[in-house]
């Protein structure tokens, strides 16, 4: 726990999480600011039973993307200023080396979340739908899951790939994920090795848009698809694994 | 090892949950809306096609990677998995080992095609409902009735022609019709004809309106090619009468949909076949404000629009 506190510490101090945090709360203020930044055939969406989703399904876009950029540096970081050998000749196994930095991850990666939600919480009420906020509770913990299984898949990665190589896969699947539906769409219309291509995509990737709409459900009073959030749970649980399995040779 | 073990447990619980919760065959949804088009059937009899009854026909739900098809046995129905009998993605009247079966992508894949659709038009509130699954089977059921009872009608409508092959015919009515503006805008000018017709009980005014109608059409018809009115009749009376399923199904389930999307496109105009449907719909409506009985006999064998002068006595 030392080590994920430590290494939540210094991504405090570096103010990765505040500027990018930051940046992710303007793009969602200037979206939600209720002048029409969001229109469809230049009429401004202001309903908004329209609106929330929408901005839900943006500020989870950004809080994938986030999560890759907050935990794509912590575990190669350590390798490189050779902090790992003092933690790991103090008998600490890799294992929990990486899975305490992981947990450093998911800790920023929520971190940043809230400050999103907190931009949300404003736009709620700026719509007048003040009594609605407790809403917030089980859409923050329902888009965590999408936090947390990217913050997961990222630190695996990190361990074994270069961190650009890492970062590229992890925001493709941020995108695969994100435009899951589309991905089954197509799936269904085309045939051939195309079909086959993108049904092997399906299976490889989490469908984060499908976790991403059930926060969308919750806020907007729709019914929930249990499923989607136990896949994605035993997404979060395959990474661990896997992040459990490799290692990483100290250089 | 205590600890592994509660990993392996909690892997486990997970599997199973995700299993469990899992949809596996015909969604919820689609069976809900089989059932409600079936429960449409009294109100679909009082239109008054003879036979025409949904359970005579099986209905296959496809979802790009299996036909669930659902067929009807007294007040129950069985659903039974094959691989896709099409490999495109269309609700269509299909002949499948000597009979005819409705073929519907499912609601999920509808949705999603429609609401895509529906975002790059900007029609960003009305997601594809039920409503719109149940009366697009109502429209399929009858393309079967049509072809398990009246294929050598049709067949004579439409002059022999299968214009349905590599989509000649959609090619043949941009080309022929509506690329030629003279031949447009006598289209428009009746179909504004047609719409007051079907919006008005009193026959004499009817009658009157026919009459223009039936003057604009011999003018038109004579900028035509004979296969090209043959296709056009082909589309006014059989998507038209489907249509005209369609969007009575539609009033019984929502009205206002019926008055904003089927009454307020009684007179449109697209390029393309998609116009047909709604000025077939308005000749069966015409019919319907002269002599509602029409549905008992009409067979098929000539355009809706010569019933309708014969009605007139035109």
């Amino acid at each position: 726990m030392m080590i994920a506190v430590t290494a939540l510490k210094e991504k405090i101090r570096k103010k990765v999480l505040y500027i990018v945090s930051i940046l992710g709360g303007l793009i969602l203020a200037l979206f939600g600011t209720g002048t029409g930044s969001i229109s469809i055939d230049g009429t401004p969406v202001t309903d908004y039973k329209i609106l929330a989703p929408i901005l839900l399904a943006i500020l989870n876009v950004i809080s994938c993307v986030m999560a890759v950029v907050l935990s794509l540096d912590t575990i190669p970081n350590e390798y490189e200023r050779k902090t790992s050998h003092l933690v790991l000749i103090r008998n600490v196994s890799q294992t929990k080396y990486h899975a305490a930095l992981t947990i450093a991850n998911i800790m920023a990666g929520l971190l940043a979340e809230l400050i999103l939600f907190a931009v949300f919480l404003l736009f709620m009420i700026s719509q007048h739908q003040g009594g609605d906020i407790w809403r917030l509770v089980p859409a923050f913990f329902i888009s965590a899951i999408c936090v947390v299984l990217i913050c997961v898949m990222t630190s695996w990665l990190s361990i074994f790939l270069p961190r650009f190589f890492a970062g590229t896969l992890s925001v493709i699947i941020v995108l695969a994920g994100v435009f899951y539906n589309m991905l089954e769409l197509l799936n269904s219309i085309v045939g051939g090795f195309a079909g086959k291509l993108l049904k092997g995509i399906l299976y490889i990737v989490p469908d984060l848009h499908g976790i991403q709409q059930q926060a969308g459900s919750v806020l907007t009073d729709g019914t929930i698809e249990v499923h989607l959030l136990l896949k994605g749970l035993l997404w979060i649980y395959i990474f661990a694994m896997l992040l459990g399995l490799f290692k990483r040779k100290e250089v | 090892m205590k600890k592994r073990l509660v990993i392996v447990f909690i892997g486990i619980i997970l599997v199973v949950s995700v299993v469990l919760t899992g949809n596996y065959g015909l969604s919820d949804s689609d069976k809900q809306c089989y059932e409600s088009a079936v429960g449409l059937q009294e109100n679909i009899d009082e239109i008054g096609f003879k036979d025409f009854k949904l359970t005579n026909y099986p209905v296959a739900f496809c979802d790009g990677k299996r036909d669930y098809v659902i067929t009807s046995s007294g007040n129950s129905y069985s659903i039974q998995k094959r691989k896709p009998v099409l490999d495109t993605f269309v609700a269509t009247a299909f002949e499948v080992e000597g009979h005819y079966e409705v073929i519907i992508p499912t609601k999920e894949l509808m949705s999603g095609l429609m609401n895509v659709g529906k975002t790059v038009t900007g029609d960003m509130e009305s997601g594809y409902n039920e409503d719109e699954q149940v009366t697009t089977i109502w429209h399929e059921t009858f393309h079967c009735w049509q072809l398990s009872n009246f294929e050598d009608n049709i067949s004579s409508l439409n002059g022999g022609h299968d214009f349905g092959e590599e989509g000649y015919g959609e090619e043949m009515i941009v080309k022929c019709c509506d690329e030629n503006s003279e031949v447009t805008a006598l289209y428009k000018e009746g179909a504004e004809l047609l719409k007051k017709a079907a919006e008005q009980e009193d026959k004499e005014e009817i009658r009157n309106l026919i009459l223009q109608y039936k003057d604009i059409q011999e003018k038109r018809n004579a900028l035509l090619d004979e296969t090209v009115q043959k296709l056009e009749d082909y589309y006014t009376s059989i998507e038209g009468s489907a249509c005209y399923v369609e969007a009575m199904g539609c009033r019984y389930l929502d009205k206002k949909r019926f008055e904003e999307y089927y009454m307020g496109n009684i007179n449109l105009y697209v390029k393309g076949s998609s116009k047909y449907y709604y000025s077939g719909m308005a000749q069966c409506m015409i019919l319907d404000n002269l002599d509602s009985t029409w549905k008992t006999s009409y067979d098929f064998s000539k355009p809706l629009i010569y019933v309708i002068y014969e009605k007139l006595g035109l």
